[in-house]
């Protein structure tokens, strides 16, 4: 008996003193980072004894040391602890992008206005150079804005991807130490104990990886822990993969685990965070800014290229824009303009070409027509250098130029032909007769004109090679053979082709001078009248004036009714029509009409006619052209020709050099008047209007940017409150399942205490037992 | 809240307490130090937008008010310019009135020729004036002095070198005011209505239209006189008759009558240069230092010549019902039915509704220099046409000026209106970023109250432990 008690005793105490080296252990661990509180597990020990038929027991048995937790709470809280660190990272990394567009009174919606009353400011005096000087300046600014904003947009995603370098150094470490981990846990646990502390410290670095990368992982019979990345083992029982990220072809940088080829997702943890901030959504912030810049570009452009500089044209264009060798054959020329690499779209559409003389005062205007997909550079640099007084080609950056011949300027502005008759064929001095419509006309080769000039009758012949159609033969195509005939000269007739329309002249001026139109196919086929045609001494001059304000560019045939005198035959009358056909408007100019007083034709114009005799006989007419945007293909834009910004985002968007050097060539004026505003009216237009490629202002487009930026940052700020709240609750669990409360750890010792003592009289009481027995002997 | 709590829980709930009020204080420190409840885009991303939205408006609002304010000061300079103008042409028309009176000496009519010749000088440095550097009245062509005399054969001729261009200011949302005044307007007109011929020598306006700017001078000479000599009398000098001239030499009763004329004495010893002058003023001079002494009734008929440059000359017979004539250095075109035509001279012509009040007043001084020796009654005549086209010029002026004014009352009102939406805007922008410091104030106090309790009962709480019972 007396053994088996002293054992019981023992066994109590020692349990007891084991059990207070626990609670020990628990209270000197309570603030240690991911301890989990243990427990000494205790059992009856059984010994079978056959004492009088009844089992006793004997003793205590302290069976191990156990550790509170809970393995499914401590996975959630992996997890979750990814999702919450990953938001953290993105609304941290948000917080710089907010500070960037905070409404600083400087900001790049600021600039925006700023330029815009810059342009305001000249408008109100555009001959001065001071305020030049202050749009450029302005625009200046404007763009170091932008250039600012793309590179601090740069440089956050430079921060962000190297923060992730930096984090993965951490993640690898945190690998290295999981593997080493699950050896000693195997090692320890493989003697069947319970490895509670290194679990601890298992789970501890699990959560710190989680709060690098969403991991997952499997625990295995022996102890240790697999961890997987997107799929990839990181940490396993004996080997530690390594995380590295690489730049790939278009400059985003991607994620490898091990020696694998294809990128991992990361989305959550701090570098899930951070990728996601880089990835997704620094890219769309970028392109809204690129966006932003490049409308900018397109629409002040629009506005300016169609503009006059002071002086009223220029010397000289280059456009800010290089041609691209499409088809890598190594010339530009055979590239169709739509093929031509040209940043901003190249629609069909027309483009006015005006040719002024400074010293006279002469404006010639010319139609470009344009298609982008049927015209290639080398058609278009042709059909622009065959406008007398400019030529054009291609510089040594394959960018257009355009040179103005001697003393000529030349201007793309919607200005108004103050002397559209500008060959004569309406009550020219020249004897003049006129094809009965604009051409192309349909001819048969072989096709014959009979003429009669000062040397007598003569036939010219044309011959399909004439023509590249002959069955939609133009009036150019006729001009030329005519022209080219060494009769026509020595008869004293030219032919002119004008806005479609065929017209033969004679080569000399007055009233003396006459031709006779005979007949022929030709004659018939054009509509040119037969009969003798005559020149006079005074010519009619036609003067168009005022400021068009259609919103369409109208061509406006004009033709008189009858022969007769200008203010003075009873009932003359000019008919004028639309491009369509259509009449627009009967004119008296006839007895009662005062020469060269003004005759409204509405949408601002008038129109006079000068003294002299006009002959519907003879299908005299002259053709004006009411432009109000000289650019309907937005050639100028595309080619940048007369730009004012260059560039298509916001890296690149820069003031042309050539106005910088020199604030005169800014086109403020709409017509080439110097102290004309129209150009700049139409850019000051913009700024409340909405853009086509934004659908919305300027203004609002930023306004919008920032008001979502603050959307987001805020949205992201919830979330991640809300994730964490949730990590926080998560832990509060664990922390009420497995965290020590030194209260209740000392309520323990006390038990424990007790329990020490009364083994320690319980085995008192054996050794008197045995003493009382003893002295029996 | 946690059954059991434990230590490290019960110290991160203390801590997370503390730090969110005391984030709660500062967020109102930084209210109430910047006056600005949005300081970031997050702090209220809606206001934000509202913000910024009210932000583009105002800077579109002072683009406009640059505008207006570019505009007006040139329009009122403009304005007190052109009342100057006005009240020289109110001077100039009394000037102009008194000068036709018939009584006048030369040397009268030759001072008021030279305060009128003065008037339009004026007139012309007022339509040159500029503001800062840019011309008020040359159109859009800014830059370019709009006036400058020039000295043409029928006299000085003012040439305007601006444009007729507009230019206008952006005052509002696609509203525009015209804010230019090109002096082709304010001080001439284009629009004309007819010739009209100041009728010295009976030349009318013929069939056809004409056309021209301003005055003409239709110039009309005797080339030669037929019907002399007779009698031993012949052509001495002068000779302004045209057409057929009945000229009667009376012997008995010792004269001389041309036409319907005044009959003048021969005088003896026989005149050289006797003058005789037809009802119409013509003069025909004649030598009579070789009379018979007959009397006769005969005919002289002047052969006229005509030109309206002055330089190329035309005959023509007095059947001519169309005769065109031109002036090439003017461009003028005229056509005129010399049927009426009696005699030579220099007559004025007007082409309505084109003059320019300068060459309206150099003209007039021109006519009173007299220097074409014109009798009274052809000065009165081209005086009178010339005040008729002066009241006009006036009366354009006067409704130029009308026009500037509304204009500028328009830009009156733009302004007002504009300072006005600006304010609303600004107040309306600094509702919603601004911080309400009463709020503001109360939330800080209530932050700071709660953070002191939290304090206080966190201190008490770590107090807490069953450790302060055991001995």
């Amino acid at each position: 008996m007396s053994g088996i008690g002293l054992n019981i005793g023992l066994s109590g105490m020692l349990s007891s003193q084991k059990a207070l080296e626990v609670l020990g252990h628990n209270m000197s661990n309570a603030n240690t980072p991911g301890y989990s509180r243990q427990r000494l597990s205790l059992g009856a020990s059984q010994m079978l004894l056959q004492a009088g038929g009844g089992v006793l027991g004997n003793g205590v048995l302290a069976s191990g040391v156990e550790r509170a937790s809970d393995g499914i709470l401590g996975r959630r809280i992996v997890s979750q602890t990814a999702v919450a660190k990953a938001l953290q990272a993105s609304l941290g990394s948000l917080r710089g992008v907010e500070s960037l567009f905070n409404p600083t009174g400087h900001d790049l919606g600021d600039q925006i206005d700023e330029f815009f009353l810059s342009a305001a400011s000249l408008s109100t005096d555009p001959v001065d150079q001071v305020r030049r000087n202050g749009m450029v300046q302005s625009a200046q600014h404007l763009t170091a804005q932008f250039h600012q904003t793309a590179d601090s947009v740069a440089s956050l995603a430079r921060d962000s991807e190297n923060r992730v370098d930096f984090l993965l150094g951490e993640v690898n470490a945190l690998a290295q130490e999981m593997v080493g981990l699950n050896q000693e846990i195997a090692q320890v646990e493989a003697g069947g104990s319970s490895a509670n502390d290194l679990r601890d410290r298992r789970e501890l670095v699990l959560g710190q990886l989680a709060e690098l990368v969403d991991v997952q992982t499997v625990e295995h019979s022996n102890g240790s822990l697999s961890v997987t990345v997107g799929g990839h083992l990181l940490a396993g029982h004996d080997l530690a993969a390594t995380m590295r990220s690489e730049r790939n072809d278009d400059g985003t940088l991607e994620l490898f685990v091990g020696n694998t080829t294809k990128p991992v997702g990361v989305t959550g943890g701090e570098i899930g965070g951070l990728m996601t901030f880089v990835q997704d959504y620094l890219p769309g912030l970028q392109a809204r800014v690129d966006d932003l810049a490049k409308n900018l570009v397109l629409e002040i452009n629009r506005a300016h290229s169609t503009g006059a500089p002071l002086g009223g044209g220029f010397e000289r264009l280059t456009g800010w824009v290089s041609l691209e060798d499409a088809d890598g054959d190594g010339a530009v020329l055979d590239e169709k303009l739509s093929d031509a690499g040209l940043p901003f779209e190249v629609t069909a559409g027309s483009l006015f070409v005006h040719v002024t003389d400074p010293e006279t005062g002469a404006v010639e205007s010319h139609e470009l027509l344009v298609d982008p997909d049927a015209m290639s550079v080398g058609d278009l640099l042709e059909s622009l250098d065959g406008i007398d007084g400019i030529s054009a080609g291609l510089d040594f950056f394959n960018r257009v130029q355009i040179l103005a011949d001697g003393d000529k300027r030349f201007d793309f502005t919607a200005r108004l032909d103050a002397n559209p008759d500008g060959v004569g064929s309406f009550g020219g001095q020249r004897a003049t007769a006129g094809s009965a419509a604009a051409g192309p006309f349909t001819l048969t080769s072989g096709a014959t004109l009979d003429l009669s000039g000062t040397s007598g009758p003569f036939q010219i012949t044309f011959d399909a090679a004439d023509f590249a159609d002959i069955n939609e033969a133009t009036a150019a195509e006729i001009a030329a053979v005519i022209n080219a005939d060494p009769a026509s000269s020595a008869g004293g007739i030219r032919a002119v082709a004008e806005d479609g329309r065929l017209y033969l002249q004679s080569t000399g001026q007055g009233a003396s001078e006459s031709f006779e139109v005979l007949g022929g196919s030709l004659a018939t086929a054009v509509g040119l009248p037969t009969g003798i045609h005559t020149g006079q001494d005074l010519a009619v001059a036609v003067e168009l004036h005022g400021e068009y304000s259609g919103s369409k560019n109208q061509e406006l045939t004009f033709t008189p009714l009858g022969d007769g005198t200008i203010g003075t035959t009873p009932g003359l009358q000019v008919e004028v029509r639309n491009a369509q056909g259509q009449v627009v408007g009967l004119l008296d100019v006839g007895e009662g009409y005062q020469p060269g007083s003004a005759l409204e034709l509405g949408d601002g114009l008038s129109i006079s006619f000068g003294v002299g005799t006009v002959a519907a006989s003879s299908n005299q007419g002259f053709v004006a052209h009411a432009i109000a945007d000289s650019d309907t293909a937005d050639l100028l834009v595309g080619l940048g020709l007369n730009s004012f910004f260059q560039g298509t985002d916001a890296e690149a968007i820069e003031v042309v050099g050539a106005l910088v050097d020199d604030p005169s060539l800014l086109a403020a004026s709409g017509n080439g008047a110097e102290g004309d505003n129209g150009a700049l009216l139409e850019l000051l237009a913009l700024q409340g209007e909405a853009v086509e490629g934004l659908g919305v202002s300027f203004g609002e487009s930023y306004s919008n940017l920032v008001g979502d930026i603050g959307f987001e940052v805020v949205a992201t700020e919830s979330a991640a409150a809300t994730e964490e709240s949730l990590v926080d609750s998560l832990k509060a669990r664990r922390s009420e399942l497995a965290g020590v409360n030194v209260d209740e750890e000392l309520v323990e010792m006390i038990r424990f205490e007790q329990a020490f003592a009364a083994s320690a009289r319980f085995i008192q009481v054996v050794q008197e037992l045995q003493d009382t027995v003893l002295r029996l002997i | 809240m946690t059954l059991r709590p434990t230590q490290s829980s019960t110290y991160a709930l203390v801590q997370s307490g503390l730090r969110m009020n005391m984030a709660r204080l500062v967020r109102a420190q930084e209210q109430v130090a910047t006056g600005k409840r949005i300081l970031r885009p997050s702090d209220d991303a809606a206001g934000t937008s509202i913000s910024q939205s009210f932000l583009r408006q105002i800077a579109k609002v002072d683009g406009w008010l640059e505008s207006v304010g570019g505009a007006r000061t040139r329009l009122s300079a403009a304005s007190s310019r052109l009342q100057d103008a006005s009240g020289i042409l109110t001077e100039a028309r009394s000037v102009a009135t008194a000068s036709m009176n018939g009584t006048l000496s030369a040397a009268d009519r030759l001072g008021y020729a030279s305060q009128l010749e003065q008037m339009a000088v004026n007139l012309m440095e007022i339509g040159n004036s500029s503001f800062g550097d840019r011309y008020l009245f040359s159109g859009t062509a800014s830059t370019t002095k709009p006036f400058d005399i020039v000295d043409t054969p029928d006299g000085k001729r003012v040439v305007y070198h601006g444009d007729e261009g507009r230019s206008t200011a952006l005052v509002g949302r696609d509203v525009e005011i015209d804010t230019s005044l090109p002096g082709s307007e304010v001080f001439a007109s284009s629009d004309p209505t007819g010739t009209t011929y100041a009728g010295l020598t009976g030349a009318k306006s013929g069939t056809s239209a004409d056309m021209g700017t301003g005055y003409e001078t239709l110039a009309v000479r005797t080339a030669a006189v037929i019907g002399l000599p007779q009698e031993g009398i012949v052509v001495s000098g002068d000779a302004t008759i045209i057409g057929d001239h009945a000229l009667v030499v009376d012997a008995a009763a010792g004269t001389v009558q041309l036409g319907s004329g005044p009959a003048v004495s021969i005088e003896t010893p026989l005149p050289a240069d006797l003058e005789v002058r037809d009802a119409d003023g013509s003069v025909l001079t004649l030598d009579l230092t070789g009379w018979t002494g007959v009397g006769f009734s005969g005919v002289a008929t002047g052969e006229g010549e005509i030109s309206l440059d002055g330089t190329s000359w035309t005959a023509f017979n007095g059947t001519e019902t169309n005769l065109q004539l031109t002036d090439s250095a003017s461009g003028a075109v005229v056509h005129v039915d010399l049927t009426g035509v009696t005699r030579a001279g220099e007559e004025t012509l007007v082409f309505e509704g084109t003059t320019n009040v300068i060459d309206t007043l150099l003209g007039m001084a021109h006519d009173l220099r007299n220097n074409q020796d014109l009798d009274p009654a052809a000065l009165l005549d081209s005086m009178s046409l010339r005040l008729d086209e002066l009241v006009a010029g006036q009366d354009r002026l006067l409704v130029s000026l009308g026009d500037l004014g509304s204009r500028q009352s328009r830009l009156d009102r733009a302004d007002q209106r504009l300072g006005d939406l600006r304010i609303q805007l600004q107040g309306l922008e600094s509702e919603v970023t601004d911080a309400d410091l009463s709020e503001v104030v109360l939330d800080m106090s209530r932050a700071e109250q709660t953070l002191q309790v939290a304090q206080a009962t966190g201190a008490r709480l770590l107090q807490q432990s069953l450790l302060n019972y055991l001995r």
